[in-house]
């Protein structure tokens, strides 16, 4: 049996749960994190959602049916979740998504757990101001390396659109750097 | 079979692709030297564990021992109050309804749609009156099968 079928049957199974979960910790909470990370931009956010990601994995691993890989399946999750905070956040700061986005990226510079030069900064502030699908593509394809069969999972859209989103990230990246 | 062929009759600009793939290449030069999140020392191990007790760990119930005394008077006001008031279930609904009435905050719609246990909770099940727009419109990014969907439940 496959080990994805095997590590879900384990988390499906009372009896087998908790060994699973552990799996699932370990295997999956680096990328998770990075990915998270790459989306609200400060850790103790990142951290945050990173455990209410896990949450909704746990609640929810009952209606996994295996028809998507498992690490597109809490992608999905983790990303969901990352922009539902990040929707909130600006909200309750009375900002709209590229105002709290802009802020976010110029707190950077004073973040202990941000190291990085202008140039560095520069290139956060052009991804952060990419309209959201164009953001998650660039993040997912260029910083995770993932195919473009596998985004077209996680974010449920067409790989022609897809490649369509990551040609303008980058057309607009390179722009933004140039200036 | 040339698959090339089927894009004949399409013309990009004069050295379109070498642009783009140098248009890539710089880009990849400035992020790479770049990569520049940190986290805390050992978080993963950290927050692994963290993990782990979150997910697996029931809540212990803990036993408290009081000494007779201070045993003494919680009876002695849990009969005062049992005499005092008279005998009636407490309305959960009321309850609930008061303490939203009397919070200066009210909870934000993500956190209603949290704290609703059931599966058969649906977007119509809620009373609107007294909502403000921006709250309707919350709910149904969260509900409704048209928008895209934040709080569905997550099968693949």
């Amino acid at each position: 049996m496959e080990e994805q079928t095997l590590l879900v049957h384990a988390l499906q199974n009372p009896a087998t749960q908790e060994a699973g979960f552990k799996t699932l910790i370990k295997e999956y909470q680096q990328p998770l994190y990075w990915h998270i990370r790459k989306i609200v931009f400060d850790h103790e956010d990142a951290d945050d959602v990173l455990q209410n990601t896990y949450i909704k994995v746990f609640k929810n691993i009952k209606n996994f049916r295996g028809e998507s890989k498992l690490f597109s399946w809490m992608y999905r999750i983790a990303t969901n979740q990352a922009l539902t905070f990040i929707k909130q956040k600006s909200r309750k700061l009375g900002l709209s998504l590229n105002e709290y986005n802009e802020k976010q990226v110029s707190q950077l510079e004073a973040d202990v757990y941000f190291e990085g030069d202008a140039i560095a900064l520069k290139l956060q502030l052009a991804v952060a101001n990419l309209p959201e699908k164009q953001r998650l593509v660039f993040n997912l394809k260029y910083y995770e390396e993932l195919k473009y069969e596998e985004i077209s999972e996680i974010l449920e859209t067409s790989i022609g659109g897809l490649k369509a989103s990551y040609h303008h990230a980058v057309k607009k990246i390179k722009n933004e750097l140039e200036q | 079979m040339n698959l090339n062929n089927k894009n004949n009759s399409f013309k990009v600009p004069e050295s379109y692709f070498e642009h783009q793939s140098k248009q890539l290449e710089s880009l990849a030069e400035i992020a790479e030297v770049q990569s520049t999140f940190r986290v805390p020392p050992a978080y993963f191990e950290k927050s692994e564990e963290r993990l782990h007790n979150l997910l697996t760990k029931k809540p212990k119930s803990r036993i408290v021992r009081f000494s007779p005394y201070v045993t003494a008077i919680a009876a002695s006001l849990i009969l005062a109050l049992l005499i005092r008031t008279p005998e009636q279930e407490l309305d959960t609904d009321e309850a609930a309804e008061r303490y939203f009435v009397e919070q200066d905050s009210p909870l934000t719609p993500v956190e209603l749609l949290e704290l609703n246990p059931t599966e058969d909770f649906g977007f119509t099940s809620i009373a609107f009156e007294d909502l403000a727009q921006e709250t309707v419109f919350e709910l149904q990014l969260a509900y409704d099968s048209n928008f895209n969907l934040i709080y569905q439940d997550y099968e693949d």
